[in-house]
């Protein structure tokens, strides 16, 4: 009835809901969502998972309802993580051309990543992605392919995205023994919110994606089709919730609430010495709310986000090549002018990313939340690799296959 | 006009007219009055003084020392430590009573608030009282300075007197800061302080060794200090003869411990006595009395003369008052309560549950249930089997658990805590920036 080749799975476990999306991907790469499933999430906080037993739950609910619409059996998925003890750094390597015509060689190539992946990861941490950047011949940058050159030195830097081995195998082992499914990769949630959110020409003049969770905001940079930076900060809506709900001594349920019909990114001027009252369980307005206070609360939270990651990406260094800006993605980006705060810390022209390049249900796709898990699709349909079950360790070992991952797709 | 105590009566009416008084320091600061008032010699007065530290008192005069605590101190003192002090004195009660031997009044000096005045001198009283004579205890209290602890201690040692000497006078140390100049020396304050206190003692033995036509005597002394716990004055002012009252109504009112007159507004008790050679005139006599009632109005006056030739026209008026420390006291350590038993014996054995009483803090119960019509025997029956169901019951007892879902008071209680460049982010922003919301 069907390909496995062709149906690629993406599952995020995220920290507000857990959602699956089924897609069949044609010899040409042209990706048509055909199933998904979605449930609110249990026993996740900060994007890892803190009660087992809960989340497998919800796992396969999600898992299921996107079978039964896609009417496949899932058999192995492509997942996506995040927490906040995944880091990314990056690694160089060099390798001297010592024969006698200088000519860089296949060969060559391979030695030069072989070196620039022997990274010292502190103890218990595993590769997540080693993503290649672009090669150094004789201090020559930017040289996509050097294969046929000609060079005395050989230099190439690789992104190492890492994490902890025992905080990673926990969602891996809850697709694998409880739910009996395979794990073609895991994905970090950041990467995969970019693969979906842009469009070649933001790929390539440089973007930053900021994915505003529930539990965790993650982001990429990507710069000439190249993932340059990645990061998490386990700070995210959920945060937002709490806050609210300290400022204003309220259930966690109803500073939900609050933030979703009231809140704001930006203290206009319009809502000074605004009020809204709080209705308790008997209908009858209890506490009112000022809604400067409100708004108050959410800005500094989020202003704050966004000044972390902006002193990460100057730390890095890679501020000067957003050329294309910066996308919003996630549950945070329906806020309210969370685009004219982000301009304003950033300095730089905000827009709202949603999934791009997805074929079927448009409407119920097209939404930024969703980018996580489409991205994971957008990341399968990349690896062209027969499924088969593997260990452990051969599936992070494979993470360092992973080269290269925009290169000429982008 | 003799107030006497029933208690008293069958020991006055033994009283000869040659009184046999003993002086006791105990401590190192009554080890130091006993020192200066030796070297004044009181005729028919012994001189004994009772230290736990060696070396301090080796450097005191007097007709007898004693060292005690060899065991539980070795001479080294007590550390503060009136249990200790206690312990020291416990040890050596067969010398102290040889040493007391066959004494009419005994006068034991100590500072308190400290180890061996504190907890020695009510074993030394008791002693004092087992060998059948009248015991005062005159007991300085410590300087604001030496803290609560001293201060408890010594409020402790007071009550401890208290119940077992006849009287007790307690001065307390701070009261001398007014009759003594700005930038005294340490060492020129308590030699005014002790010198102080043997002029009381001095006055106290002349009062009843020369008893005049009104005489005071050692009840009416007592039966003022009784009942009480007793924050006293004592002043004695000498003048000459002629115009003796007016003389005496301007130093009055110049002494620092009078404090104008002003201290003897809250006197519950004021002992008067003149000393003289015995040519007083009732007028002058009437004179100061008005003078003194003027101050103290609410008090219960005593006066009384002694004839002590040597004053040789001079007149010595020594004025004592008690007055009431109750809140004082409750203050520090709760409700008075005495010890029951005041043997030796029963001090001993009060050892081993130290100082039980002073801790409860509580007052006593407003409905006292009345006693169970029961023999003793009957009532331990029934407390111990009230105690074995007791110990039957908690063998069974087991916690259980509730199958409550524990909910979690915050989002992030089980997470580990989002730290970036050492703040938690999981508290507020606008908390940890401080931003006020209006």
């Amino acid at each position: 009835m069907h390909k496995d080749t062709n149906i690629i799975v993406g599952l995020e476990i995220g920290t507000s809901k857990i959602c699956a999306a089924v897609a069949e991907v044609d010899s040409n790469g042209a990706i048509t969502i055909i199933g998904f499933g979605q449930a609110s999430s249990e026993g996740v906080r900060k994007g890892e998972i803190v009660d087992y037993d809960k989340a497998a739950n919800v796992v396969r609910i999600a898992l299921t309802q996107a079978e039964q619409v896609g009417n496949v059996e899932i058999q192995s998925i492509y997942l996506g993580v995040s927490g906040s003890h995944i880091r990314a750094f990056t690694s160089h390597g060099f390798h001297p051309i010592l024969t006698a015509d200088r000519q860089i060689t296949e060969q060559d190539v391979s030695e030069v990543l072989r070196n620039a992946k022997t990274v010292n990861l502190p103890e218990g941490n595993t590769v997540i992605h080693a993503i290649r950047q672009n090669f150094t011949v004789d201090g020559n940058r930017e040289v996509r392919n050097p294969v046929g050159m000609v060079g005395r030195r050989l230099e190439v830097d690789v992104l190492v995205v890492y994490g902890m081995e025992t905080r990673l195998q926990n969602p891996l082992r809850l697709v694998r023994d409880k739910l009996c499914l395979e794990v073609e990769h895991i994905v970090f949630n950041g990467i995969a919110s970019l693969l979906a959110t842009l469009d070649v020409e933001q790929k390539e003049i440089g973007t930053l994606v900021i994915d505003l969770g529930a539990g965790t905001t993650d982001y990429a940079v990507v710069v000439d089709g190249l993932i340059k930076h990645c990061g998490v900060l386990a700070v995210g809506g959920d945060h937002i919730t709490n806050d609210i709900s300290c400022g204003f001594r309220i259930p966690l349920g109803r500073a939900e609430d609050l933030k979703i019909k009231h809140g704001s990114a930006i203290i206009s001027d319009s809502v000074k010495g605004k009020y809204i009252s709080l209705a308790n369980e008997f209908g009858l307005n209890s506490k009112s709310i000022s809604l400067e206070n409100l708004h108050l609360i959410m800005s500094v939270r989020l202003q704050e986000i966004f000044e972390i990651i902006y002193n990460d990406l100057q730390e890095e260094g890679i501020l000067g090549e957003l050329g294309g800006g910066i996308v919003i993605c996630g549950g945070g980006s329906h806020i309210p002018g969370i685009t004219d705060l982000c301009e304003r810390v950033f300095q730089l022209p905000t827009k709202i990313g949603t999934p791009k390049g997805f074929g079927g249900a448009n409407s119920t796709i097209s939404k930024p939340e969703l980018a996580t898990v489409l991205g994971l699709i957008k990341f399968g349909s990349y690896q062209n690799r027969p499924v088969k079950r593997m260990s452990l360790k051969e599936l992070f070992s494979r993470a360092f296959g992973f080269n290269g991952l925009l290169q000429g797709r982008a | 006009m003799n107030n006497m105590t029933p208690d008293n009566v069958s020991e006055e009416a033994k009283q000869s007219k040659e009184l046999a008084f003993c002086v006791i320091g105990v401590g190192g600061a009554g080890c130091k009055v006993v020192s200066s008032m030796y070297e004044r010699g009181l005729s028919n007065a012994r001189m004994i003084a009772i230290d736990t530290d060696a070396t301090s008192l080796q450097g005191c005069q007097a007709h007898h020392r004693l060292l005690i605590g060899i065991n539980a101190t070795r001479g080294m003192g007590t550390g503060g430590d009136p249990e200790h002090g206690k312990l020291s004195a416990l040890e050596c009660t067969e010398e102290l009573r040889e040493l007391i031997g066959k004494t009419d009044i005994v006068f034991i000096l100590a500072g308190l608030g400290r180890g061996t005045g504190t907890g020695s001198s009510p074993i030394v009283a008791q002693v004092a009282k087992e060998a059948g004579a009248l015991t005062l205890c005159i007991a300085t209290m410590p300087f604001y300075y030496e803290g609560v602890r001293a201060k408890c201690q010594a409020l402790m040692g007071a009550r401890a007197l208290r119940g077992i000497a006849d009287g007790i006078i307690c001065i307390p140390n701070d009261s001398f800061r007014k009759i003594l100049p700005y930038g005294i020396k340490l060492n020129d304050n308590i030699r005014t302080v002790n010198s102080y206190l043997a002029d009381g003692v001095y006055d106290f033995w002349r009062i009843l060794s020369y008893p005049g036509e009104m005489s005071t005597t050692f009840g009416d002394l007592c039966s003022m200090l009784q009942g009480k716990h007793a924050k006293s004055l004592m002043i004695s002012i000498e003048v000459p003869q002629g115009g003796m009252a007016e003389k005496f109504c301007d130093d009055f009112l110049k002494h620092p411990l009078t404090d104008g007159g002003n201290a003897l507004a809250d006197a519950q008790s004021v002992l008067i006595n003149f000393i003289s050679n015995g040519d007083v005139t009732i007028d002058e006599v009437r004179g100061i009395m008005d003078f003194i009632k003027k101050y103290a109005k609410k008090a219960f006056f005593k006066v009384g003369d002694s004839m002590d030739p040597a004053m040789n026209g001079r007149l010595r008026v020594a004025v004592l008052t008690a007055s009431d420390a109750d809140a004082e006291y409750t203050a520090f350590i709760g409700r008075p309560t005495e010890y029951k038993d005041k043997s030796i014996d029963a001090l001993k054995i009060q050892l081993g549950q130290p100082e039980k009483e002073v801790q409860n803090n509580r007052p006593d119960p407003a409905i006292v249930p009345p006693p169970p019509n029961l023999t003793e025997e009957e009532m331990a029956k029934i407390y111990q089997q009230k105690a074995k169901g007791f110990e039957a019951k908690l063998g069974k007892l087991v916690q259980g658990s509730l199958n409550f879902e524990v909910v979690s008071h915050s989002r992030f209680e089980k997470t580990a805590p989002t730290v970036h460049k050492g703040e938690n982010l999981d508290i507020p922003t606008f908390i940890r920036k401080s931003i006020k919301l209006n």
